[in-house]
């Protein structure tokens, strides 16, 4: 798998962990984008 | 959109153009979240390493962001604001734990131990998942599983602590690490909200499966 592929997957990932808590140590929850709003 | 969001949108969409528009806007917020999450790793050991505190400000972190993970919590309006807020206080919290450390007794640690256990397993049961404005949580398979999720990082996180005291006696380890519970405890629930003047979206009817 190419890098940007690996970079790509890692960026997605981190979008879609990330729903709850935005940053582990900081307070900060930007508005979620549209793909993410599902609730599921 | 804030600087930080603006600048991995551009990153995302120059090295990704044969992406679709969904999976750009993802990966973008993707990217700024690692920005934030790194950016606050950064300042909180500059600036603890300025007072003498770092490996306890980021132990402090840690712990937070392990149960923050699952159990939500108030968030700041502004990355800047965020990267503050989180310097701050677990900057502060290491700070306060050295202090600590030198002037009680060990008992008094694992009597806290004991109380944080017990306090903290009913307000995550009551609050978490704590929801917020920009993702108030309403899916009630989603709320149950991240209230379970929310249990055990807390039961692990306090677990590594006991362990840590009783083994390791690195009490300055233990009581940053437990002050760090305390506070992501405390952002869950309505009166941490209220006090930085948030909304609270209140999510702890999962019996009912309402959201208010």
């Amino acid at each position: 798998m190419k890098v940007k592929e690996v970079v790509a997957k890692l960026l997605k990932r981190s979008a879609e962990k990330n729903v709850v808590a935005a940053c582990g140590a900081g307070n900060y929850q930007p508005e979620l984008p549209k793909a993410l709003k599902e609730d599921k | 959109m804030d600087k930080l969001g603006l600048l991995s949108n551009k990153v995302v969409t120059y090295y990704y153009k044969d992406y679709s528009d969904d999976e750009q806007e993802i990966m973008g917020y993707g990217l700024r979240m690692i920005l934030v999450t790194v950016i606050d790793l950064i300042a909180i050991v500059i600036v603890g390493l300025m007072v003498g505190v770092p490996e306890l400000a980021v132990t402090a972190a840690i712990s937070i962001g392990i149960i923050r993970r699952f159990s939500g919590g108030f968030h700041a309006s502004t990355y800047v604001r965020c990267a503050l807020l989180g310097t701050v206080v677990c900057v502060g919290l290491g700070l306060l734990a050295n202090y600590l450390v030198m002037s009680i007794n060990r008992g008094v640690i694992f009597i806290l131990l004991w109380l944080v256990l017990m306090i903290g397993a009913i307000l995550i049961y009551s609050y978490a998942p704590a929801g917020v404005k920009e993702k108030p949580l309403t899916a009630l398979p989603k709320r149950v599983r991240l209230k379970i999720s929310s249990f055990i990082a807390f039961f692990i996180v306090l677990l590594i602590d006991f362990s840590l005291y009783l083994m390791l006696e690195v009490d300055s380890y233990v009581l940053s690490s437990l002050f760090g519970v305390v506070w992501q405890i405390f952002t869950i629930t309505p009166l941490a909200y209220k006090l930085f003047n948030k909304e609270y979206i209140r999510v702890d009817s999962i019996r009912k499966g309402v959201s208010r």
